[in-house]
């Protein structure tokens, strides 16, 4: 394919300079480039009587669909009110503009289940917290009078949570489970007792693990990431394994792999797992995001992600890495790869300048990650900035989670968009319906991938992807 | 510096000039077995002998001729019978278990081809090869060159003391600030 466009001078959120593909003319590129092609891309660009360029990139196109909401959390949104608001926003692949979810003084620090049904969130500055179910437009499910939902850590379905004690919550009492419907404390043995401050935990997507940062260990400096084996049947957890330490850096906002290899985390300077240079987080915050191999405890920084040149320059244009926080991973692999969301405080172009806003102001940035990369290598490819996000504000800690399923019968373009876990065509029309085909195709339900369509297909948190090698 | 592994409906960039360079031994299709999920959700996929396939959500395949025909594939068709077949898991056909279950149609929705995607935006399709070229800024085939007269404006740099848990004083939590002094471990 060929593709020639020619942009006159336009305007812009800030001023001007900028261009947007007309959407048809994407869609039909991203349809040509298949496979391991690879999209090059040369601009050139006539400003007065100078002319500058080309450059050129290459870009692969993950051969899939963006699926699941992300929710970030925001600070002076104009849609929530300008200068001074405060909110819970989620954004969907395609968005042109974020959607509220909470608004208000407090309405902030939440964590949202992988599957799409769940999220909890603080309500009362150090007073209140609630669950809130996603399938209902975030109606309240439980509101409680203290924290012990603020940055819990969410069980996959949603139906509980690990509170998160020390910053961020400060429930003055041990890390415990707590049902998100009623808000009762469950009794889990293994962890009751032995476990007394877990900072940002999080649950497997298989919901037989968790990550949290140990801070126990530490007296609370946050140099080190635990994983206890979970029993959904006993609630119990098994020995805690400490899968990575680095005595110079907070390790927080662990994320799982789909595949439960692999936790990715945030590296960073500041030991609130702070992200911006607000009075309490320190001016000069710094972070990167790395990942962890669990089985061998290998880290790696995510290069690319990150903003570095494999010779550990940056290759960002305002020469701005080392500001990369709190990410999480879409529960599930799509078009040959998962999928990151992180916070980042770097320029974007010419449209967000590099620690906006003093350095308050975080943007939200997704990077692709190779599945079944090797431990210890970068697996992460460049980030590309989150459209749809509003440009004046502070947008941080994205959650990327699954859509709530819909029942059978419902319209579908995948069946992880399906309780029933199949999208198949009825009556002209492709619907949710809970009974398989022959084979599964990608993204819906298997157990193992023998089930899928295609052979080269894997099963990744029971549904079938493409693995891009 | 690597490529950037972008998905679709996301990006948002200023092109000048773009060239989808196929791999080896592609004809204009996808050259490797991964798949294109198309809207429909059918998905295109290259075929062991090198020929393009699509393949519909319910496994169906059919092979593609360069005018964008669709055949179907014998054997991997699970829906064409008018009935949902047996789950490979064992499951009971329909009717027989309490899973939800639905007549298939016996012919699937004809997929959107990628060259269908190209004569939307406005291009030429040939033997799978799109050609597309847009001017929408009305900009003269060879440009005089001319200013683009672009300046950014920069915005206050300030934040309200509000209710921003780590940052406003007034109504702050005692416990959530103050580093220098966190809770007695």
């Amino acid at each position: 394919m060929t593709y020639d466009g020619y942009f006159g001078a336009s305007s812009a959120p800030l001023g001007g300079g900028q261009v947007t593909l007309p959407a048809a003319t994407w869609t039909a590129i991203e349809a040509m480039a298949t496979g391991t092609d690879s999209v090059k891309v040369s601009l050139t660009k006539i400003s007065g009587t100078q002319v500058t360029g080309p450059i050129t990139e290459s870009w692969t196109i993950a051969q899939g669909e963006a699926r699941g909401t992300i929710y970030y959390e925001t600070y002076d949104s104009q849609i929530l009110g300008g200068i001074g608001s405060v909110g819970i926003m989620k954004i969907q692949p395609g968005a042109t503009v974020p959607t509220p979810v909470k608004s208000g003084c407090g309405n902030v620090c939440h964590t949202a289940s992988s599957d799409g049904s769940t999220l909890v969130a603080n309500t009362v500055l150090a007073f209140g917290s609630a669950s809130y179910d996603l399938q209902t437009s975030a109606s309240t499910i439980f509101a409680a009078g203290s924290e012990i939902f603020t940055y819990g850590g969410l069980y996959p379905d949603g139906s509980f949570v690990m509170s998160a004690t020390n910053y961020r919550t400060w429930l003055d009492a041990p890390s415990r489970l707590y049902n998100t419907k009623t808000g009762a404390s469950i009794a889990a043995p293994g962890w009751d007792g032995t476990i007394t401050n877990a900072g940002t935990p999080s649950f497997s997507p298989d919901g037989k693990q968790i990550a949290f940062n140990h801070e126990d260990s530490d007296n609370g400096a946050g140099h080190t990431l635990s994983v206890m084996s979970f029993n959904l049947a006993t609630h119990g957890f098994g020995s805690r394994v400490d899968v990575a330490t680095d005595p110079a850096h907070t390790l927080a906002w662990p994320a799982w792999t789909p595949d439960v290899s692999s936790i990715i985390y945030h590296s960073g300077s500041n030991t609130a797992f702070e992200t911006d240079d607000t009075s309490d987080a320190g001016v000069g915050t710094t972070g990167n995001v790395y990942v962890v191999d669990v089985a061998s405890h290998t880290t790696a920084r995510l290069d690319a992600l990150d903003g570095y040149n494999p010779s550990g320059t940056t290759y960002l244009p305002a020469n701005d890495p080392d500001l990369s926080f709190a990410p999480t991973v879409l529960p599930e692999a799509v078009g040959g790869y998962f999928w990151v969301v992180f916070t980042s405080h770097r320029s974007y172009g010419n449209t967000s300048p590099s620690k906006d806003n003093a350095g308050v102001n975080g943007k939200l940035w997704v990077s692709a990650v190779n599945i079944g990369a090797t431990p210890g290598a970068d697996s992460s490819h460049p980030a590309f900035f989150l459209q749809g996000q509003e440009l004046t504000s502070d947008n941080l800690r994205g959650f990327w989670v699954l859509d709530p399923c819909q029942a059978s019968g419902s319209a579908c373009t995948g069946g992880d968009q399906c309780c029933g876990g199949y999208c198949s065509p009825v009556s002209g029309q492709y619907v949710c319906v809970s009974t398989p085909g022959a084979c599964s195709a990608d993204l819906d339900k298997c157990s193992t991938s023998a089930d899928c369509c295609v052979a080269s297909d894997q099963c990744i948190n029971g549904k079938c992807g493409s693995v891009v090698r | 510096m690597a490529a950037a592994a972008v998905t679709r409906g996301l990006l948002a960039f200023l092109v000048s000039t773009l060239v989808v360079a196929c791999g080896s031994g592609s004809t204009g299709f996808g050259s490797s077995d991964g798949g294109l999920m198309v809207p429909d959700g059918s998905t295109i996929v290259r075929g062991p002998d090198g020929s393009t396939i699509v393949r519909a959500p319910d496994g169906a395949t059919f092979t593609e001729g360069p005018d964008g025909s669709l055949t179907p594939i014998p054997g991997k068709d699970a829906s064409t019978d008018g009935t949902v077949a047996p789950g490979k898991d064992g499951a009971a056909p329909p009717g027989t278990d309490s899973a939800t279950t639905v007549p298939f149609d016996a012919a699937p929705p004809p997929p959107v081809t990628a060259c269908d995607l190209c004569v939307a935006a406005g291009g030429t399709c040939t033997g799978g090869v799109c050609t597309l070229s847009e001017n929408p800024g009305n900009v003269a085939a060879r440009p005089t060159p001319r200013s683009s007269g672009s300046t950014r404006t920069t915005r206050p740099s300030f934040r309200a003391a509000s209710c921003r848990p780590r940052s406003s004083s007034a109504g702050r939590h005692p416990r959530q600030f103050g580093f220098t002094s966190r809770s007695p471990r």
